[in-house]
């Protein structure tokens, strides 16, 4: 029997958010959950259901990764490891616990104070499914029938051992993301560090090979013209193209480069967006959003205060400089619907990019 | 959807329980100050949060403890192991119903896999400083410092329970707790917001609405507030003017009164009040699952008893009801089957009854099935003259009168003993059935073949077969002379002297009950006694 699963590789401005909220919305009977791991994109899906249908359906619950993790794989099967409430996530940045073996789960699992690392919660969800003999996920298939995961690139570790177990569940998974726009992990730990990124799609393609989901391509852009969706694909070569669909043209299209000293004149002319790489980025006092907060937004017209490896890369067309800015650049670059300007003091060799002179 | 199981530790008069619950209808008996009342309580409290109609919190107080919890606490305190401060628990399990998937976990004091909520009334450790500062001196402290308490509130899958997304509704019906007009308009509003579907409530709420905003339109009262508006008040430059209160927050429960038959409902007689509160509840279309009812035959007449009886009966093939009740008429008609008998904290089913036997009582609900319940040792006679008999029999033999002794001695017609004996033997009733051999000992014998060798089941009849009944026993024991003399009479045979005696039984029992003649009883009437 094929899978009920789905996985849908969707590139940017394909509305791969817009697609889920659709699904679930047109869902009547039984159960949804929507996931996805920022608390801003959980906010994004609330916000879509309000303008599709103008209020969540009550069989629809939207919550973040780390909330379905706790509430749903944590608490329920908790006792055979800890008998009082695990109140709280113990937010640390990086490998909790130090030296303390999985043997000893009160010590691995668990910070003085009872709460959960964060590095270790999924691995312990993992852990009381396999002890309960699968009533984590028995108890999750009575209350859902299906579960959406949005911006499945962001998952990592062992955040993917439960995706899996919900493929192998009986209930309806789906999940939708875009492999390049990997600038977030939900875990630092080093299980599956090469199912990141572009490697995810190695897990998919495992997943589909085992039976356990279909996969389907969304490559229709529908935010941003077609010389902006080359300049992404440059950025990815092993990627499918993408093409722009139904995007208007204004007499300012396309992606350029501009000095610095033409800031203000552009400024004043297109009021674009600004975007930078984060906040060390010198961007003249201009109000400005680094790549990640942009994510999942929408601008006519973006310009753009490059780093250093992004300097490189535009100077010498050198892709190599940008082994580990390239995801946050698509990101970047495919928010704009019409035109793309980066600042930039001498020649662009990247081809489709042009300079741009004022008209004067 | 239903309640499985219920734990409860340290609430009020339970120190302890574990109670199992049927599906459909449950009749919860006991003797007073057993905790049936508490037992519904704390089903309410755990599947709303509220008590006395308020979220719990406002309404925690030192006697929602357990005394014999907080005695041993305050002992402790002094001793050299003190205790921590008691905790109240509640526990309900549910049902394996996928709708309650979501409640389902193991954070349970049983550490079961099923649905549940868990609502424990607990120290708040925020107040760790406070409380060592509360105990430095044992000697002071005399109660439990309930500002230190918390509750927590949780389904077993481990999340707090929001109030609007609670895993069962449940209904109280209890007009006893109805002390005043207002809470009882208050609680009739609320079984009214739940019997109504939703958009009537809201078309409700918004003409009360209208005709508030119509009462400041009308001429006459807009007269009033002008003439107020002129007149100056005190000190202040402020307008004064009168509107009606649109402070309540859910406006119309306050200003609107269910009326009956065009009579306000608080002045309706209590028993029609009761009728009607437990009629809505029942046919609330609100998705109750739980009804719980505290004894419904208060202030009823038996002929609306038995109307409200039959609704109850009806709604319990789908929903759970909780009932407690003090009458053997409810518990006969609702099924003697469904009876849990509450004692010394602990409870006691009869479910091992036949339903041949719990038919025959719904058919015959007269019979005081609850005495026999409740009585920890009885003697089953077959009619007032074996009644006064077996009375004197006993006072003879221990100088007080078998009530005295917690013994319950009363009639039961010969036919209905071995349905009564069905329920002794299910509850654990020590029973003496004082019986007429009626001339065929062997019939006797054969007819309770059943009760042989139970040890709470005596058989007490006599062999000989030649003595049917009380009367000759009676004149064969002690002879005409002595007999003659309790009743005033002067027969000159045995033959007359039981014919006086058969003629009007219970006049010559009356009689020697009354007398202080040294008669004798027959030896199977002092087996009873024993």
């Amino acid at each position: 029997m094929p899978s009920n699963n789905l996985a849908v590789l969707s590139c940017a401005g394909s509305g791969k958010t817009s697609e889920i909220v659709k699904m679930a919305a047109s869902t009547p009977s039984g159960r949804s959950l929507l996931l996805t791991y920022t608390r801003n994109n959980a906010q994004e899906i609330r916000t879509r259901f309000y303008k599709t249908k103008g209020f969540i359906p009550a069989n629809c619950d939207v919550i973040t990764w780390y909330s379905f993790l706790l509430s749903h794989w944590v608490r329920p099967y908790q006792r055979q490891y800890r008998a009082l409430r695990i109140d709280e996530i113990a937010w640390i940045n990086g490998k909790s616990a130090i030296g303390i073996p999985k043997s000893n789960p009160s010590r691995y699992f668990f910070s003085p104070q009872g709460r959960i690392y964060r590095d270790k919660i999924a691995e312990f969800g993992v852990a009381c499914d396999a002890a309960s003999g699968g009533k984590v996920i028995k108890r999750l298939a009575q209350i859902y029938s299906t579960i959406y995961i949005d911006e499945f690139q962001d998952l990592t570790a062992w955040d993917l051992d439960i995706v899996e177990l919900l493929l192998r569940s009986g209930i309806r998974t789906v999940i939708v993301g875009d492999h390049r726009q990997h600038i977030l992990r939900t875990n630092d730990g080093p299980k599956y560090k090469k199912y990141r990124g572009e490697g995810i799609l190695k897990r998919i393609d495992s997943w589909k090979g085992q039976g356990i989901c279909k996969i389907e391509n969304r490559n229709d852009n529908r935010r941003s013209c077609q010389t902006i969706c080359d300049l992404a694909d440059y950025v990815f070569p092993h990627s499918a193209n993408m093409v722009s669909v139904s995007v208007g043209a204004t007499g300012h299209d396309g992606v350029f480069v501009i000095n610095s000293s033409a800031v203000s004149a552009y400024y004043a002319t297109f009021s674009p967006a600004i975007l930078r790489w984060d906040k060390r980025t010198e961007c003249h006092g201009y109000g400005a959003m680094n790549f990640g907060e942009s994510k999942g937004l929408g601008f006519d017209r973006v310009l753009i205060y490059p780093n250093g490896p992004i300097r490189k890369f535009l100077s010498q067309n050198d892709k190599g400089a940008i082994s580990n800015a390239r995801a946050k650049l698509y990101v970047g670059v495919t928010r704009a619907r019409y035109s793309v300007a980066f600042v930039l003091d001498g020649t662009c060799t990247v081809p489709g990019i042009r300079l741009y002179h004022l008209m004067s | 959807m239903h309640i499985k199981r219920v734990i409860i530790k340290n609430y009020r008069c339970v120190r302890e329980s574990d109670v199992n619950l049927n599906p459909g209808m449950n009749i919860i008996v006991g003797d007073n100050e057993t905790g049936k009342s508490t037992f519904l309580e704390a089903i309410h409290l755990a599947l709303t949060g509220q008590l006395y109609g308020r979220p719990a919190t406002y309404e925690l107080h030192p006697f929602l403890f357990n005394v014999t919890a907080v005695s041993e606490y305050l002992t402790s305190l002094a001793s050299s192991e003190p205790k921590a401060l008691p905790e109240v628990l509640i526990e309900l399990y549910f049902d394996d119903d996928t709708s309650l998937a979501e409640w389902r976990g193991t954070n349970n004091s049983l550490g079961t896999d099923c649905p549940g909520v868990s609502l424990s009334i607990k120290f708040n450790e925020d107040y760790k400083a406070d409380y060592q500062r509360y105990v430095e001196k044992p000697a002071e402290v005399l109660a439990i410092p309930i500002e230190y308490y918390k509750i927590e509130w949780f389904g077993f899958q481990g999340e707090p329970i929001a109030p609007r997304n609670r895993p069962l509704r449940s209904t109280v019906v209890d007009a006893s707790a109805i002390r005043n007009n207002s809470l009882a308009n208050r609680y009739i509003s609320e079984i009214i917001q739940e019997y109504l579907p939703s958009p009537d409530r809201v078309d409700l709420s918004l003409s009360y609405r209208a005709m508030r905003s119509r009462f400041l339109q009308d001429d006459r009262v807009k007269a009033v507030n002008a003439t107020l508006a002129s007149k100056k008040i005190g000190m202040s430059d402020k307008k004064l003017s009168l509107s009606l209160d649109a402070t309540s927050r859910t406006s119309w429960e306050t200003g609107i009164l269910p009326h009956l038959d065009d009579i306000p409902m608080p002045l309706v007689g209590k028993g029609e009040q009761n009728s009607v509160k437990i009629r809505l509840a029942i046919d609330s279309a609100a998705p109750t699952n739980v009804i719980l009812v505290e004894e419904p035959e208060n202030h009823l007449s038996h002929g609306n008893l038995g109307r409200i009886i039959g609704a109850v009966q009806d709604v319990s093939q789908n929903r759970q009801i909780v009932i407690t009740s003090h009458s053997s008429f409810v518990i006969n008609k609702l099924g003697i089957d469904a009876v849990l008998l509450f004692a010394n904290s602990s409870f006691m089913r009869l479910t091992s009854l036949s339903s041949d036997t719990r038919d025959y009582f719904m058919k015959l609900p007269g019979y005081d099935t609850l005495r026999l319940i409740l009585s920890r040792r009885c003697i089953l006679v077959e009619g007032p003259s074996d009644e006064l008999i077996v009375q004197k029999a006993y006072y003879r033999k221990h100088a007080k009168m078998p009530q005295s002794d917690g013994v319950d001695v009363f009639s039961v017609r010969s036919l209905a003993f071995k349905r009564f004996l069905e329920i002794a033997k299910a509850v654990g009733t020590r029973v003496a059935v004082v019986t007429d051999n009626d001339g065929k000992p062997d019939r006797i014998k054969a007819k309770y073949v059943d009760y042989v060798g139970n040890a709470n089941i005596q058989l007490c009849f006599s062999e000989d077969a030649s003595l049917n009944t009380l009367e000759p026993h009676m004149v064969a024991t002690n002879g005409r002379a002595i007999l003659n003399k309790v009743f005033g009479t002067s027969f000159d045979t045995d033959d007359k002297l039981k014919d006086y005696m058969m003629d009007d039984k219970a006049a010559w029992a009356l009689k020697v009950f009354s007398s202080d003649e040294p008669v004798r009883f027959p030896a199977y009437i002092n087996d009873a006694v024993q």
